[in-house]
């Protein structure tokens, strides 16, 4: 049932992790970009902090992606401590980030509330 | 913790899960394809995201700023939400391929597709009806 794991792999999987990855790290310049540009347009202190913040956070993904490729190639080892923080701090980053701008608009709300 | 004298489990890495002395390695070639999906749902939440930003920053004629603001909250918390999910699905997923298992059943997939078509649903309306 188990495939050994020098067997040749016609699959391509490494280099559609590492490609899987930089598509990632793509989406995440995008959102670093969004989210810095309001942040400047609107002069809102916290949605351009955490645009920049997103920023590195995709170069540091954007290294990952590179090396996840010749980690997986040069080890066949898909799973080991280095991957499994690399997963929960993308999960960490996503997540804080999505909140991040949820309490800005909840800040925002709340700041205009008497007005409407 | 029950323990054989032939097999002693390695002091862990920090931060390592307890399951990775547990069972044994997948074909390491369904373990990269957890992974992607794991990052499938990451682009997902992502996504979730900038529609968020786009709604709330950069569409200012659209409907009201509480109905724009209230999408947002949605978005974002969705987003939020689908990432912690899919890093808990991947980590069970793990688990079940190293203990030969069937794979961990998700309403997931269903909770997402709801979710969507309601949000599409209401951006629909407010465009034809502002």
């Amino acid at each position: 049932m188990s495939t050994p794991h020098s067997t040749r792999d016609p699959g391509l999987q490494p280099e559609r992790t590492g490609l899987s990855w930089s598509r990632t790290a793509f989406l995440l310049l995008l959102n670093s970009a969004l989210i810095t540009r309001a942040g400047f347009e609107h002069h809102d202190t916290l949605l351009t902090v955490l645009g920049i913040t997103l920023l590195a956070s995709t170069g540091a993904m954007y290294a990952w992606a590179g090396l996840r490729l010749h980690v997986i190639t040069t080890t066949r080892q898909p799973v080991s401590p280095l991957s499994t923080w690399a997963m929960r701090l993308t999960t960490a980053v996503v997540s804080l980030a999505a909140l991040g701008v949820c309490g800005d608009i909840v800040h925002q709300l709340l700041s205009q509330w008497p007005e409407r | 913790m029950q323990e054989t004298s032939e097999h002693k489990p390695r002091s862990r890495s920090l931060g390592t899960p307890a399951w990775f002395e547990q069972g044994r390695h997948p074909d390491y070639r369904f373990s990269l394809a957890n992974e992607r999906t794991f990052l499938a749902w990451i682009r997902t939440a992502l996504a979730f995201m900038a529609g968020a930003v786009g709604i709330y920053q950069f569409a200012p004629d659209f409907a009201t700023p509480v109905t724009r603001e209230a999408l947002g909250v949605l978005l974002t918390l969705g987003g939020a939400s689908l990432a912690l999910a899919a890093y808990r699905r991947w980590s069970r997923n793990e688990q079940a391929m190293r203990s030969d298992s069937a794979l961990p059943y998700t309403r997931l997939l269903l909770v997402v597709a709801i979710f969507v078509a309601i949000v599409a649903l209401a951006l629909a309306l407010l465009i034809i009806f502002p």
